[in-house]
């Protein structure tokens, strides 16, 4: 049992954000979010967050309403990785790190060993071993990501929500992300711009439109050129890779007159 | 780092009492005091009022000047991760606008009259403006950053607007002068009264916000962010707010609305210790407390018999200090 | 409305103009002339400029306290449109007089309110009368053809103020005012009557201040305004042969601390009494202040009850401050005669 959505309708300042979003995540597989812009896949892994309670519907977490879980007891299995982390503080890489094991610290807890090796373990995942005293100031956007990354691997989590990681990241970086991520084994619902890395990293898809779950299930099977139109408005192939799995080719615009 | 301002600060305590107008040899403080606590006879020719001046007069304006640098450090420290806003004070809230309607209210309209009188007008003026700013900020006090800061400058503004209103309306050239000097603040009035009440609510306060220093380091990237830590974040805020305001306001009726500490301190003590709350609160207080304790003994002597506000000694001493810690400190962002 | 402008107040106006280019040449008064004889123009100096007066003013405006009560000493209320800013009830022998002239305002009044009232002379003590929120500035007025008064002890200019308050000073201040006003003899006999009470008062103090050290509390509890060096209670001092606390403070008035005060251990501690009702105005507030608080009921002036009272008003360089001579050279022979 993991992360599910059931008819999930969100509103905000007026407008209806989510309407009426149905998915469930595959316990240990990675599930890919796709859609265009403001197609709600960040409210989508808001709400499936616990951040934002759905005006309708519920976000249910092995079976039970996200609602109904002690907040503390969902920061240990659920960790969000979002687009943006900002602040004003002066902080070291270590401190961005620890924060993802405040949920496991007692209220007057202090730094363990064990979270310490938490946060060098967390560091070494993402490729910056020994970065700890670095400040979160100095560092590049993509620097940033992996840094946020590491929080919330130091949450232990078994279900990662990813909001676009790969952004900042170059394409090898990305590549790597994208490896860890499918390594670890758990859980994992990642919002992806980049259909060449959804094809080749994700095992299910889901695709937004306006709110509204377009397409859903396994990669193979969702991603077609048609839908890729249909949605994104481009013109691409879909091959077959090596492994089974999906290959885009050809990005192009889509032309108004077919040849 | 802690033990080493502490015992700074303990050191500091006996100097300042130590010092003032009245010359009282050093022995004979220490006499003194050991005296007034039990652990030995009267000394020897000293008369009752140098012995009132060092423990009725001396003592209790030492220790408030600590109590009130160290809370005012600490709400400053609490409420600037709350709206991570570098430029919040403690009076973010209204607390100290509302304390000066109150007071004037006492000083120059002469409402009310008696020693209370003047610590009971602020806190209630106190109280009645953070009331004031929660309702302004509605159900967005809990949630988001920015609401709660506007409703905390609308309020200001509105208790600043009112305290002129009586001032001007009421004043002479005299009692203006009276006012601005409460208005800068002052350790005059302490007695060991109001240093055993700011005590108890300090420590309270204090034992809150140690309670939730983890909270307040998940507040670093945000509400958001927080949440996703498992922090209860619009109950932690509102809470938060409240005990700071309360602590905050005790203060301020104690000693009226000095500056410069709550906002400055915890930047200086962030340059040292770095941003985790359980080091940055604990350090804030020691901070301070040992920074208004001076400032309040120069305030006391250095112009002997004139007794300067403390206020205006604060961000006379701070800002040069301040200065020099910035230059040789972390470089900012 | 527009202030109509008699052709004596145009007049007046290039006078005050030429006099104000030759600044310089200020002598006080004016050549005495008779009481009753045809109106001519006085110039008198205040502050930084000397006024011109055509011709006795008929509609005089009395800014505060002092400038009412010297305008109604001399017999003047028939002569005057307007009074304001009365902190005390008035004296006894002037209430009648008082009740006859209309109060513009219980603080300044607005330029507005000012101008409405038609003066042709307004006096004030204090240069905040002149602010523009009350009567407005000096030459503003002047323009209109409005003289204005202001006491030398007001000044705006710290440099034109004199260094030490003197009675001769505020003899000076209703002998210009009576030449104004073409009342010379009411002056001098004012004057008189002054100078007889403080020569009364010093006989009456004999000795009684010779080792007496006076502290002068004028307001506030905790924190307390005392009297420094060379103001009217200075001046006082010395009139009853006392000393006075914190006499080398440079300030008339400041805020100082009770630890300082205790050091110097001053054997009397003046009360001022102030009606404004704030904190630590009153006398009795004061009293009940030194009495219960555990520094100040330590010292030997609180400790033996060795107080004076004198009316706030009195302690500042007015008409009335010959009564605070009579009460502390009243008060310093109680004391003195005491087992």
């Amino acid at each position: 049992m993991t992360l599910e959505a059931r008819d999930v309708v969100w509103e905000a300042g007026g407008t209806r954000v989510l309407d009426g979003v149905t998915l469930r995540a595959q316990p240990g597989r990675v599930l890919g979010l796709l859609g265009p812009n403001g197609s709600g896949k960040s409210s989508l892994l808001r709400c499936l967050a616990g951040l934002r309670r759905p005006t309708r519907g519920a976000v249910l977490l092995d079976g039970r309403e996200l609602r109904a879980w002690p907040r503390r007891a969902v920061a240990r299995r659920v960790a969000l990785l979002a687009q943006e982390a900002a602040t004003e503080l002066d902080l070291s890489v270590a401190d961005v790190v620890a924060l993802g094991r405040l949920p496991h610290r007692g209220p007057l807890g202090g730094e363990s060993p064990a979270d310490r090796a938490a946060v060098a373990h967390a560091l070494a995942l993402v490729g910056l071993d020994g970065w700890e005293r670095r400040r979160w100031h100095t560092l590049s956007g993509g620097e940033r990501q992996r840094v946020q990354l590491a929080r919330a691997l130091a949450q232990e989590p078994r279900e990662l929500l990813l909001d676009e990681p790969t952004n900042h990241l170059d394409v090898r970086q990305a590549l790597e992300l994208l490896e860890l991520v499918r390594g670890l084994g758990r859980t994992a619902v990642v919002a992806l711009h980049d259909l060449q890395l959804a094809a080749r990293y994700c095992d299910a898809l889901a695709v937004l439109r306006a709110g509204r779950i377009v397409a859903a299930g396994p990669t193979a099977a969702v991603l077609t050129a048609g839908l890729v139109a249909d949605v994104y408005g481009v013109a691409c192939e879909i091959g077959v890779e090596a492994d089974g799995r999906p290959e885009v080719r050809g990005l192009r615009p889509l032309t108004r007159a077919a040849p | 780092m802690i033990a080493a301002g502490l015992v700074a600060l303990a050191a500091s305590l006996a100097l300042a009492v130590g010092i003032g107008p009245a010359g009282v040899p050093i022995g004979d403080v220490a006499g003194i005091v050991a005296h007034r606590a039990g652990l030995a006879p009267a000394p020897a020719g000293v008369s009752p009022l140098q012995e009132a001046i060092v423990w009725d007069l001396r003592l209790p304006r030492a220790l408030l000047a600590i109590l009130v640098g160290a809370g005012l450090a600490v709400c400053g420290a609490v409420l600037q991760s709350l709206t991570r806003n570098p430029l919040t004070d403690p009076y973010l809230l209204g607390v100290s606008s509302g304390a000066s309607t109150g007071a004037v209210l006492v000083l120059v309209a002469g409402v009310g009259s008696g020693a209370l009188a003047l610590s009971g007008g602020a806190f209630a003026g106190s109280a009645v403006a953070f009331a004031l700013v929660l309702a302004l900020a509605g159900r967005g006090a809990g949630r988001g950053d920015q609401r709660i800061v506007l409703a905390g400058i609308a309020g200001t503004q509105l208790f600043a607007a009112l305290t002129a209103f009586v001032v001007i309306w009421s004043g002479d050239a005299q009692a203006t002068r009276g006012v601005l000097y409460w208005l800068l603040g002052s350790t005059a009035a302490a007695t060991w009264t109001s240093v055993a009440v700011c005590a108890a609510v300090l420590g309270a306060g204090l034992a809150v916000c140690a309670g939730h220093a983890r909270a307040l380091d998940a507040f670093a990237f945000g509400g958001d962010a927080a949440a996703t830590l498992g922090v209860a974040v619009a109950r932690v805020r509102v809470r938060l707010y409240v005990v700071t305001a309360a602590v905050t306001a005790a203060l301020v009726a104690a000693s009226g609305a000095i500056g410069f500490v709550g906002l400055v301190i915890p930047h200086a003590v962030r340059l040292v210790c770095g941003a985790r709350h359980r080091a940055l609160l604990a350090a804030s207080a020691v901070g301070g407390a040992l920074f208004l304790l001076w400032a309040d003994t120069i305030a006391r002597t250095a112009f002997a018999p004139r007794d300067l506000p403390v206020g205006i000694v604060t961000a006379l001493v701070g800002v040069p200090a301040f200065a020099l810690l910035l230059r040789r400190g972390r470089a900012a962002p | 409305m527009p202030l109509p402008t008699p052709p004596r107040g145009a007049g007046a106006a290039c006078l005050i103009a030429m006099a104000a280019v030759a600044a310089g040449c200020g002598g006080a008064s004016a050549p005495l002339a008779p009481a009753d004889a045809a109106p001519e123009a006085t110039t008198v100096r205040t502050c930084d400029r000397d006024v011109v007066v055509a011709a006795p003013p008929r509609r005089a405006l009395a800014m505060e306290q002092n400038a009412t009560e010297i305008l109604l000493s001399l017999g003047l209320a028939e002569r005057m449109i307007g009074t304001a800013y009365q902190t005390d009830p008035p004296l006894p022998e002037l209430a009648a007089d008082y009740a006859r002239v209309p109060v513009l305002a219980e603080g300044y009044p607005s330029r507005e309110r000012v101008l409405e009232a038609e003066p042709d002379f307004v006096y004030s003590t204090y240069a905040s009368a002149f602010a523009p929120d009350a009567a407005g500035p000096r030459d503003a007025l002047a323009r209109l053809g409005v003289p204005a008064y202001l006491s030398a002890n007001g000044c705006e200019d710290p440099s034109l103020l004199p260094e030490r308050v003197t009675f001769a000073q505020v003899f000076r201040e209703i002998r210009d005012i009576a030449a104004i006003f073409g009342v010379q003899e009411a002056g001098e006999t004012l004057v008189a009557e002054q100078e007889e009470r403080l020569d009364a008062a010093r006989t009456a103090v004999a000795d009684a201040g010779a080792g007496e050290t006076l502290l002068w509390h004028y307001s506030g509890t905790t924190a307390p305004y005392f009297a420094g060096c060379c103001g009217m209670p200075a001046t006082l001092t010395g009139l009853v042969g006392a000393r006075q606390a914190f006499d080398d403070e440079p300030q008339k008035w400041f805020e100082g601390s009770w630890e300082a005060a205790a050091a110097l251990d001053p054997s009397v501690i003046v009360l001022a009494d102030l009606t404004r009702g704030g904190e630590g105005d009153s006398a009795a507030q004061k009293r009940r202040f030194l009495r219960s608080n555990p520094v100040t009921r330590r010292m030997r002036a609180v400790r033996e009850d060795r107080f004076v009272v004198v009316a706030g008003s009195e302690t500042d360089p007015t008409v009335r401050s010959v009564l605070a001579a009579e009460k502390l050279a009243a008060g310093l022979r109680r004391l003195a005669r005491r087992p």
